[in-house]
Parts: structure tokens; C-alpha cells; sequence
């Protein structure tokens, strides 16, 4: 029984074996190599940066996408930069956006002020209670 | 509800008021910046 555990635990891509030995070593190389097959035939998506000799040529259509013509010519590979993640090209700041979030935030200052305004005059009353 | 409640509930909320306003100036002033990422303001009840 210890050999066959040693067995397994090496050569934990090639055979999955039956779960002879309830051992929790035995669950994830079970579960690993459940995963392996379905990985490799899975084909993940990939985005690549293409190039055309005849820009202007290419054909607008919707989407903002852009479809290649008998002028601009086949789409070229690797001569293009490459693509950068999680960076911008422009900052994305929304101007109107941030003005309609400053006039909520006036709104609310001046609710503030007016509490504290309304709470000095109350206090203002209180001290003239006694005369 | 107490005055110096208020006053203190007012104050907070002029803090609030304050912090928007700096996040809202930052954003503004960075329109233009290249690759400026839009910051957010969450508020929430103190725990």
C-alpha cells in the first residue's frame, strides 16, 4: 500500500488510478488529471495586434469593427506593437459626469451648513432664556 | 435628538461633503491625463 502511493504521487499525469486507498492525496491528482484533457482541448480566446497596407482602404461595418478589402490587402501579423493590459490610452474621466457629482455635493453642503446654522441659532435662543 | 448631535452629524457629513469634493477636483484637473483612471467615491455607514 505505501508503494502504490509513492507510484502515484510520482507519475500523477500519465494514469489516473482507481482510489484504492482513501488517503486525501489520492482526491487531487484524481481531480488534476480529470482537468488536463479538457484543458488541452479547450481553445482559449486570444486577441492580436494586425496591420494592413491600406489603412484607409478597409471597410467600415458595425461594431466599430473593420473588415478587410480587396485594396487595403491581408491583414499582416507581427508587425504591429504589442498589446499592453490594464492601461489606458487617454485618461477616462467623464467631465459632465463629475459636474452632476458636483452639484450633489453642493446640495449636500449646503444641507450641512444649514444644520449647523439652524443649531447656533438654537443654542443663540437657549442662552437668551435667562435674562 | 441632541444639538451637539446635530452639530456632530453635520459635521461629519460636511467631511463627506469635502472628500467628494477633493475626489471631484482630482478628476476634473486629470481630464486630459493620459492614462488617468477615473476615481469613485463609496459611501458607507460606519460599522
Amino acid at each position: 500500500m505505501p508503494t502504490a502511493t509513492s507510484r502515484s504521487t510520482r507519475s500523477s499525469r500519465t494514469v489516473s488510478r482507481p482510489a484504492s486507498c482513501s488517503r486525501s492525496a489520492s482526491a487531487p491528482t484524481a481531480a488534476s488529471s480529470a482537468t488536463i484533457p479538457t484543458a488541452a482541448t479547450s481553445t482559449s480566446p486570444k486577441s492580436s495586434v494586425a496591420t494592413f497596407n491600406g489603412t484607409n482602404f478597409l471597410k467600415r461595418v458595425d461594431g466599430g469593427a473593420f473588415e478587410a478589402t480587396d485594396e487595403s490587402g491581408q491583414a499582416l501579423f507581427g508587425k504591429a506593437g504589442t498589446i499592453v493590459g490594464s492601461s489606458l490610452e487617454g485618461s477616462n474621466t467623464d467631465i459632465a459626469d463629475e459636474f452632476t457629482k458636483l452639484i450633489v455635493t453642493q446640495q449636500a453642503y449646503s444641507a450641512n451648513t444649514k444644520v449647523i446654522t439652524t443649531s447656533n441659532t438654537m443654542v443663540q435662543d437657549l442662552l437668551n432664556v435667562l435674562r | 435628538m441632541g444639538l451637539s448631535q446635530a452639530l456632530s452629524t453635520a459635521m461629519s457629513g460636511l467631511r463627506a461633503t469635502q472628500a467628494s469634493l477633493a475626489l471631484v477636483s482630482s478628476n476634473v484637473a486629470n481630464a486630459e491625463t493620459p492614462g488617468y483612471v477615473q476615481q469613485d467615491r463609496q459611501s458607507r455607514s460606519p460599522a
